[in-house]
This record gives C-alpha cells, sequence and structure tokens, in this order.
C-alpha cells in the first residue's frame, strides 16, 4: 500500500501548485471581505479554503484516472485493487489536512494585520479558527467519502454528473436542517453559536472527525467492493 | 522449463457481438510471440485477461506457473506483475506529467525498480526529462514506455499493438531490443500487432485470433519456411484444393493464390505450379479470408 500511496503522491505533488494558488486567491479575498464581521468571518478564508481542498483533490486525481487510460495501466502496475484504493483514501485525506493546515497557519499569521477591527489575536481565536477549518475540512471530507465510490465504480465524467447531483442533494438537506424552525438549527447555535464553550466546540468536533472516519471506512470498503468487480 | 504465461481455455463474454471463447495459448521462456489478428479480433482483451483486468467466464491464467486472475490474493498479484512489463499502443501517463515525473509514478510500483537502468533508457532514446506526455510523438511515447517495462528486471513483456503508427527505423528499434531482451533464454515477450512484418524475422512462434477464438498456434518457420503460396489458374486451384489437406484459396481476378502448409511437397508434387514462400501476412489472409476444401 506504501507503494501505491507513494505513487500517487507523485501525481499530487504536481497539483500543490495550481490547488495552493487557487487556494490563496480565495483565502485572501474570503479574508478581506469577512474579516469586518467579527472572528467567525476572520475564519471564513480558512473554512473556504478547508473545505475545498478534499473535494478538490478528488476531482483531479479522478481526472488523471482518465487521462490517457492511466487507470487501466495503473492497474498492471504491483498494486492490488485494495492497495489502489486505499492509496487514493490516504491521499485525499493527507493533502486535505495538508491544506487545512496552511490555512489555519496563514490566518493566525493574518491576524495581527486585523487589529483595527477588533479582532483580538488570542489563544481563543486561535482556537476557534483552527476548530472550525477543521469541522470545514471534515464535513467536505464526509461528502468526499459518499462520492469517492461513485468515481470508482462509474468513471471521472459519469461520476461527476452524479456527485453534483448528490451534493446538490446534500445542500438542500443541510439547508432544511439549519433552517431557524428546526429543532437541530437551534440546538447547534445554543452550543456553538455566539461565545462557544471551547470545550463544547472540541467534542462537536470530535464527534464530526468521529462521523467522517466510520464514514471514511465503510466508503472505502464499498469502493473497494466496486473497483474489484469492475472490468478495466 | 515452465512456461512464463499460461492461458487455458479463458472465456469471457464481453458484449453482445464479441466474446473470447476458449483462448489457450502458452509464452515459453526465451521466446517472442507474435500475437495476430484484424482489429476487434480480441488481442487486447486476451492481454487483459492474462493481465488479471477483466473477470473471466471460464478458464485460467497462470503467470509463472501461478494462478493469476482478479480473484489471486493481493500478495499473489503483486508479486507477479512486478515481474511483467507492459507496453501498449498509445503511451498511458498523464498527458501533463513530464518525462521526469513518469519514474515517481510507475518506478514506486516496483520493489526491483533501477533508477540507473531507466536513466539509461532515457538518455539512449533521447527522450528529453522536460518534456511533456502529451507533448511526445507516437515513437517517443513508445520508448518511455518501453524505458519503464525495462527497468524493473520483468520477465515477461507484453507489447500491445506496441508498433502500430510507427516508422520503420522505430520499428526496427524496437525489434532490436526486443531480441536482445530474450537473447539469454529466460525472459519472454508477447507481441501483439497486426503489422504482421515485424513478425517474419522477429518471431518464434506466431498465434491468431479471431472473432475471440485461436485459429492457429505455429513456430514461424512453419509459416516462413514451410508453408507456401502456389499460384495457380483455377483448374490447378481445384486440384490443388483436392489433394492437398489443409490447402485456403483465394480467388482473384485472372489467377487464384493457394496456401499449402508444405511447399516442397507442393512442388515436387505440382513441379508446373509456382510455389512461393508464404509470409505470416500471406497465411493469415488466406487462412482468415480464403476457401478450404
Amino acid at each position: 500500500m506504501k507503494r501505491a500511496f507513494m505513487s500517487e503522491l507523485a501525481i499530487a505533488r504536481t497539483l500543490i501548485p495550481s490547488i495552493a494558488g487557487v487556494g490563496l486567491f480565495i483565502f485572501v479575498v474570503l479574508t478581506l471581505a469577512n474579516a469586518s464581521d467579527g472572528d467567525s468571518g476572520m475564519s471564513a478564508g480558512a473554512c473556504a479554503v478547508s473545505a475545498m481542498s478534499p473535494i478538490i483533490i478528488m476531482n483531479s486525481l479522478a481526472g488523471y484516472d482518465n487521462q490517457n487510460g492511466w487507470e487501466r495501466y495503473r492497474a498492471t502496475l504491483p498494486f492490488s485493487r485494495k492497495d489502489i484504493i486505499c492509496a487514493r483514501y490516504l491521499c485525499i485525506i493527507a493533502f486535505s489536512a495538508v491544506m487545512a493546515c496552511t490555512a489555519v497557519l496563514l490566518n493566525i499569521i493574518a491576524l495581527p494585520f486585523f487589529d483595527h477591527t477588533g479582532i483580538p489575536s488570542t489563544g481563543q481565536t486561535v482556537f476557534e479558527i483552527t476548530i472550525a477549518s477543521a469541522a470545514s475540512m471534515l464535513i467536505s471530507l464526509m461528502m468526499v467519502f459518499l462520492a469517492q465510490p461513485l468515481f470508482f465504480r462509474f468513471g471521472h465524467m459519469e461520476a461527476l454528473r452524479l456527485s453534483v447531483g448528490l451534493f446538490a442533494l446534500m445542500g438542500c438537506g443541510t439547508m432544511a436542517m439549519l433552517s431557524s424552525s428546526n429543532p437541530i438549527s437551534n440546538w447547534l447555535m445554543s452550543i456553538a453559536g455566539a461565545n462557544p464553550d471551547p470545550a463544547v466546540l472540541g467534542c462537536l468536533c470530535a464527534g464530526i472527525a468521529a462521523l467522517a472516519l466510520a464514514l471514511c471506512v465503510i466508503s472505502c470498503a464499498v469502493s473497494i467492493k466496486v473497483y474489484r468487480a469492475r472490468d478495466l | 522449463m515452465q512456461n512464463l504465461l499460461e492461458l487455458k481455455g479463458v472465456s469471457r463474454r464481453v458484449s453482445e457481438r464479441f466474446s473470447l471463447r476458449d483462448v489457450t495459448l502458452a509464452v515459453e521462456p526465451g521466446q517472442i510471440v507474435g500475437f495476430v489478428g484484424a482489429n476487434g479480433a480480441g488481442k487486447t482483451t486476451t492481454i487483459r485477461a492474462a493481465l488479471g483486468l477483466i473477470k473471466l467466464d471460464a478458464g485460467e491464467v497462470r503467470l509463472f506457473g501461478q494462478r493469476c486472475g482478479t480473484d489471486a490474493p493481493d500478495e499473489t498479484q503483486r508479486c507477479l506483475r512486478s515481474r511483467v512489463g507492459l507496453v501498449l499502443d498509445t503511451c498511458p501517463f498523464p498527458s501533463t506529467l513530464k518525462v521526469g515525473q513518469i519514474e515517481a509514478l510507475v518506478g514506486q510500483a516496483y520493489p526491483t525498480w533501477d533508477r540507473k537502468t531507466f536513466a539509461g533508457f532515457i538518455d539512449r532514446f533521447d527522450l528529453d526529462p522536460k518534456t511533456k506526455v502529451k507533448d511526445l510523438s507516437r515513437g517517443m511515447g513508445m520508448k518511455l514506455q518501453l524505458a519503464c517495462a525495462l527497468s524493473h528486471n520483468a520477465k515477461l513483456l507484453l507489447l500491445d499493438e506496441a508498433t502500430a503508427g510507427l516508422d520503420p527505423m522505430a520499428r526496427e528499434e524496437l525489434l532490436d531490443e526486443l531480441l536482445a531482451f530474450v537473447a539469454d533464454g529466460q525472459h519472454s515477450v508477447l507481441l501483439s500487432s497486426h503489422i504482421t512484418s515485424d513478425l517474419d524475422h522477429a518471431a518464434d512462434r506466431v498465434i491468431c485470433i479471431d472473432n475471440g477464438s485461436i485459429v492457429f498456434d505455429l513456430p514461424r518457420e512453419d509459416i516462413t519456411d514451410r508453408a507456401g503460396i502456389a499460384h495457380c489458374t483455377q483448374a490447378q486451384a481445384a486440384e490443388l484444393m483436392a489433394c492437398v489437406e489443409g490447402a485456403h484459396a483465394a480467388r482473384h481476378a485472372y489467377s487464384v493464390d493457394v496456401l499449402v502448409p508444405n511447399r516442397r511437397e507442393t512442388l515436387e508434387a505440382f513441379p508446373e505450379i509456382p510455389c512461393d514462400r508464404a509470409t505470416i501476412d500471406d497465411y493469415l489472409r488466406l487462412t482468415l479470408k480464403g476457401a478450404s476444401k
């Protein structure tokens, strides 16, 4: 599996300049645009970068699979199909984590520049930015884990169409869940809204991480099953 | 000695119109085996079956004496595939990567990867490490694949239409590499091609597939040295077809070409009929399209 991961990293490395460029642009724009909204707005840039990275890397790697029949050739290399799938999941997680960490670091570095907006450069602010970015990345990763088996079953283009539908459905579900009349939304706002308790935020993030991990394991198992059944 | 590749009774229904049917073939050590057939005859599907890329309805594939298929254990698949090199008709590496980056992509996969050997091939084949895969010509793409296939101490090379679209010099260069590869008698090559002239001098055996079934599997000498093409009149062809077992005839406007399995015997029995040596192309054409008795 290590060899498959290293091979996957060889492709991921080539994506770093373009994804980092887009990420930096989004980070700067969103941070500048939202910094005046207080510390929750200050983390918008880092959250956006953390949330977009898993989806971008999933799509980019799937795009490479389709180039020149690389997917079929890769299947003839000394990797089992399980190696290929596990390496892909690991690569997405590692890349997303690196991007999220970088975004948080950038946000922390940028904090002193926004002193005039009244955002304090305290440990609490840093903690909130970190938790918000981690939660954004984990939620985005969960979406990726839901979509990833489609990519291994149907290939890039077909799966892209299907996953857009899936994400739209999930977006509708999330909006319904977070509407003010929904008790879940009210509960979330009561524990993680204004001035949240760091312990509660930590628990919430750990809960999301546990959920993401469970989804990752299930998604990976499904992907292995569908990929093994597929003719290449 | 143990066969490096063996397919026994492999069958697989691919679509409504095409199936592999009871494909049996073997590649012995030290051999270059030509795998010929028309476009869509089943060459690539057979190679996919040999590499365990498709599930089989029946039959089995053995690589280096061990069962290899989609259901083989992961460790077996890794071990067997590390001893196989593959060259496809088109360069299969992601087009936006550079030649220099391909080593990180492919070399990581092989425990036996030799960086010096790869660098040597890149240098010898005049490949620029800074060139992107999409900018490589067909011949250069083939050379890059060949460099990858020969840099991890592969025992068996599978070439799927690798010579298609190459100029004669590049084809000759490739064939020279293949002859050097099998020279020690331990390595083998399965070369799928519909350019049969490549095989006239290089191949030890020729296997022909048509419509998913093996039509013939012969030592190359049986085709290029033993078999012949008799150029007959209609009457001579009728007589020849009646007397010679395994003859195939193809009619032209003013003559009939008859493929005979033994040119010398035919010349002795029918000295008045001119009989030339057959090429693999002739043999293939007359076997597949010619009328038999």
